[in-house]
């Protein structure tokens, strides 16, 4: 069993949450405003290619933009074998978090 | 597309930052991951500024690049490691390819790198000078003769100094005759290189002063340099500055005393003259009988005269003025006179004159080198082509392979280049180390001082450097070009055949450019040995067998030479005695001759020599007309001369014997004319010579003429006698045709030098064939094997193999041929008297490349016929 680190998995969510529009630059911008962190493109990229490679996640060309230069985006999106994971783990978080309140915190 | 990208205007990044990107990124990458970058680029510029953005772009492709470098290298490695371990693998399997293609070139460079060396050395001659470009030596043509000759009257340098203001030096230079005797204490010896030179010649030259002062160095009569060699030699470690020091001298009888003015540094091998010994010139004014005015005339020709130009003359300028100098000097009748100045740095390349100081090279010696270096070169890179070619189906699967694992055309013809290359360096190291240990051997057969330290002669490590690499390239690019292109369908189905027509045509091609030079070289090569076996054994028009020569410098032997010959001849053995000023070989002394033709005064330069009554006896030279020198008629002794027919003929009389000539001033009588003989060596016509009869004075050789059956006794007796009339002097033996064979040996190095050369290109030709012979076979085991299940007997299969490089063979000959005979007549033509060129050269030649070819491939051919036929045919 592939186990993720929580790069990985971040990444992995946020493919899950763009849908079709899971390129690099809108993963990176994503985790960047919902997990408030600053991560490069580096960050982003070998870790994806590290789930391509494993068959986590697989890529296809989408569509191009002036913005781009007129290049195609590199679209990912989970394999069987991710979505397999994905919820492997979160049945697992939940768990760790089930018992979690907010008001043991206070 | 949104609506708000329509609206919005997009920046491109920096575009050699993009370049760079795209190089960097592997091909599955690009398309993604530019345009991502183009991206978030743009999403700077929106949020902050262009500067930003730019600035960004560039520091995320910098930041990346030691990354890129160290990934690149590393993979880039790996690759030239699986590449080396393939090229090992491939050397280790085929031994004898392998060999054949390393040893190949390493012959080839090696035998151009001592050519090198040697073309080298021989331009470096008297390059050394400071003023060289500026130095020039007087030519001239005497009255009469069509020749320029090297020696000049000796008051031409100073006339030259006097009359032209672009003359800045000039000195004469002449070397002492034969050799004399220098003591110094108890230390005495034989010396050959005793020069006499003007006192600007130390200026002119760059012969530097260890020790002395130079301005004054020559300039009183009985001054005298030595080099360091010399005065370690006679003086150990004592000063020699000062100290006086003896040398009997040949014109006076007597000893001088010397006084040293300097020790010179040692003169570099690569002069067009060396000496031990410097005289100053005006010296020779006391050694004359004559005195100052005997030597400062305008009548014959004897030193040779060296000028320093300014450097802002031209040459050719100066030359014009010539004429009316030489009128000025030496009267109306020098009309037929000529000057010319001849370059410092041509004369060690320009031939030999008559009377050089030292023999001298040629050009074409240079350039005849350089062709077999060249040649030598081809054939051994012409045999890489070849075998590569014919190989090439060996390496077809793993091309295959690796075109089938996404090896490109270009990785691949770099594979095979950096082969080829490999093998050209692996040569190129082997060479040199060959080179190293061969060297002294080279130096010796050529005679020259040759030295190689990569160190100081980078360019020359430069030079082969490029050399490797080009042929290297060269001949590998047509084999990787054509491996390159095979296509891995093709050869998986082997339906790949590389022994096609068309590639047997160029394969053949290569074989035949090979024996053709190979058999130019043979040609050239049974040209010279005929050439200088046609010298050895030619009728010189004297005998030159069976006679001891032997020096002297002894005064009191000289004055007395008839009891001494009387002595020897009691001798059985002994079978006759002349002394002579030359010997028949040594002759070089000229002077004018002058007499009356019709009345008219003539005069023209002859060749002089003195003998004895019985020096026509003992060289069994024929008396045409007249009579020899005689006993019976006193006035020979004072002035009568036998002439040669050329002399004869020159003067232009019917009949000379009794007519009258004058030579300095003296009247002499014709008694005798000889017979033509070759004095001289055969690069020469016969010259005018004149025999002098000059009793008890001045005789340098004895000739003994002995009985071939007992030398050694003989000899035994003749120095038993020596100590007896000459106790002081040493007994130092030669034998004529031993010092005939030393005027040829420019020509027997040349014959040795390429014994060798051609060998060694004939064995690289042949060894390439043998590789060649053996991947063909190969080829064609089956259907040999076919061939002799189906009755074959050996004889057949040897025909079959052979029959191919035998065409081959014969059309090489056939080109071959024309041009041997036409460089060998062209060289021919240095001699006067020369060999023909016969059939019979052009068929040996031809046979000996045969020979060596069929022995190469019979043994292939033996092995394919005596092997099992079964084996071959087996596995189908």
């Amino acid at each position: 069993m592939y186990a993720l680190t929580r790069n990985e998995e971040e990444i992995l969510l946020t493919i899950w949450n763009l849908k079709d529009d899971a390129y690099l630059v809108a993963i990176r911008k994503r985790i960047n405003v919902v997990l408030e962190k600053k991560m490069t493109i580096g960050a982003i990229h070998i870790p994806l290619t590290r789930l391509e490679k494993a068959g986590i996640v697989e890529s296809y060309l989408g569509e191009a933009t002036p913005k781009r230069g007129g290049r195609r985006k590199k679209i990912y999106r989970q394999t069987k074998l991710g979505i397999e994971l994905l919820k492997r783990y979160k049945k697992k978080r939940d768990t760790l978090w089930s018992n979690f309140s907010e008001e043991f915190l206070l | 597309m949104t609506k708000q990208e329509k609206n919005h205007k997009f920046y491109k990044p920096p575009s050699f930052a993009e370049k760079i990107l795209q190089i960097m990124l592997s091909v599955s990458e690009i398309e993604g991951l530019s345009g991502d970058f183009e991206e978030i680029h743009n999403d700077y510029i929106e949020e902050k500024s262009k500067a930003r953005a730019w600035i960004w772009y560039w520091a995320q492709i910098l930041a990346y690049f030691p990354r890129y470098i160290s990934n690149s290298v590393y993979w880039s490695f790996q690759m030239l490691r699986n590449y080396l371990r393939i090229f090992i693998r491939n050397l280790k399997r085929h031994k004898g390819y392998s060999f054949i293609n390393i040893a190949g070139p390493a012959i080839g460079l090696s035998c151009s790198m001592l050519i090198l060396l040697f073309v080298k050395y021989e331009f470096s001659y008297d390059k050394y000078h400071e003023n060289a470009p500026h130095i020039y030596r007087v030519l001239r043509e005497h009255q009469g003769d069509t020749t320029w000759s090297n020696s000049s009257e000796h008051p031409l340098a100073a006339s030259l100094r006097e009359d032209f203001p672009e003359v800045i030096k000039s000195t004469r230079v002449k070397k002492n005759d034969e050799v004399g005797v220098v003591e110094y204490g108890a230390k005495r010896f034989y010396e050959e290189g005793i020069y006499f030179a003007d006192q600007d010649f130390l200026e002119i030259f760059s012969f530097p002063l260890n020790s002395g002062e130079m301005s004054t160095a020559l300039k009183d009569p009985f001054s005298e340099l030595l080099t360091q060699e010399m005065a370690g030699k006679y003086f150990g470690n004592e000063d020699p500055i000062g100290k006086i020091i003896q040398i009997e001298e040949w014109y006076s009888v007597k000893k001088y005393d010397y006084k040293i003015r300097g020790v010179l540094k040692n003169i570099p091998k690569n002069s067009h003259f060396t000496f031990d010994f410097l005289l100053s010139y005006n010296t020779m004014y006391s050694l004359k009988r004559g005195g100052k005015d005997s030597v400062e005339t305008w009548s014959y020709y004897e030193p040779k005269t060296y000028v320093k130009l300014d450097p802002y003359t031209e040459p050719k300028g100066l030359e014009g003025k010539f004429l009316a100098f030489l009128r000025k000097y030496k009267g109306e009748d020098s009309e037929s006179e000529k000057m010319h100045l001849q370059p410092l740095t041509d004369i060690h390349l320009g031939g030999n004159m008559r009377f050089e100081l030292e023999t001298n090279s040629d050009m074409r010696l240079i350039y005849m080198f350089s062709a077999i270096a060249f040649f030598i070169l081809i054939i051994a890179y012409l045999n890489y082509i070849n075998l590569s070619v014919a190989r090439s189906a060996k390496r077809a699967v793993e091309v295959g392979m690796r075109k089938v694992v996404g090896a490109n055309k270009s990785q691949l013809v770099r594979q095979f280049l950096g082969e080829s290359l490999i093998f050209s360096i692996l040569a190129l190291l082997i060479s040199l180390l060959a080179v190293n240990l061969v060297l002294p051997a080279f130096s010796s057969l050529i005679e020259r001082d040759l030295t190689l330290n990569l160190f100081h002669n980078l360019d020359f490590l430069l030079i082969f450097l490029s050399i490797t690499v080009f042929a290297g390239l060269l001949s590998g690019s047509y084999p990787a070009f054509l491996v390159s292109s095979f296509q891995p369908i093709q050869i998986i189905k082997e339906t790949l055949r590389i022994g096609t027509k068309s590639s047997a045509v160029f394969r053949n091609s290569l074989v035949v450019v090979q024996f053709v030079v190979s058999i130019i070289l043979l040609v050239c090569t049974f040209v010279i040995h005929n050439q200088l076996n046609y010298i050895r054994n030619r009728d010189l028009g004297f005998d030159k067998e069976q006679i001891v020569t032997v020096y002297t410098m002894d005064m009191n032997l000289k004055r007395n030479l008839e009891p001494f010959k009387m002595e020897l001849l009691k001798n059985p053995d002994i079978l006759g005695i002349t002394a002579s000023l030359d010997l028949p070989t040594t002759i070089r002394r000229s002077s004018t001759v002058e007499w009356d033709s019709q009345g008219e005064q003539r005069a023209s330069e002859m060749n002089f020599t003195f003998v004895d009554y019985d020096f026509f006896n003992v060289y069994d030279v024929k008396i045409e007309k007249g009579r020899n020198f005689s006993a019976e008629f006193p006035l020979d002794k004072k002035q009568a001369v036998v002439l040669n027919e050329t002399a004869a003929r020159d003067l232009g009389w019917d009949d000379p014997v009794g007519r009258r000539l004058f030579v300095q001033g003296q009247e002499w009588t014709i008694i005798g004319v000889t017979k033509d003989f070759n004095f001289q060596s055969l690069h020469w016509r016969i010259d005018p010579l004149v025999f002098v009869f000059y009793e008890n004075r001045g005789m340098d050789y004895f000739s003994i003429k002995v009985n071939p059956s007992n030398i050694p006794k003989t000899l035994a007796f003749i120095e038993e006698k020596w100590k007896t009339f000459s106790p002081e002097f040493p007994f130092q033996p030669g034998f004529l045709d031993e010092r005939i064979d030393k005027i040829y040996k420019a020509e027997q190095r040349l014959g040795e030098s390429f014994n060798i050369f051609t060998f060694l290109a004939l064995s690289i030709a042949c060894l390439g064939l043998f590789g060649l012979a053996s991947f063909l076979l190969e080829q064609k085991r089956k259907e040999i094997s076919i061939r002799k299940i189906l009755g074959a007997d050996f004889q057949n299969i040897t025909v079959l193999l052979a029959k191919e490089y035998m065409k081959c063979l014969a059309l090489a000959a056939v080109i071959a041929w024309p041009i041997g005979y036409f460089v060998m007549s062209r060289w021919l033509q240095n001699f006067v008297y020369r060999t023909g060129i016969g059939i019979e050269i052009f068929i040996l030649s031809g046979l000996l490349a045969f020979v060596f070819a069929l022995c190469t491939v019979s043994y292939q051919s033996i092995k394919a016929a005596t092997a099992n036929p079964v084996d071959s045919l087996r596995y189908e």
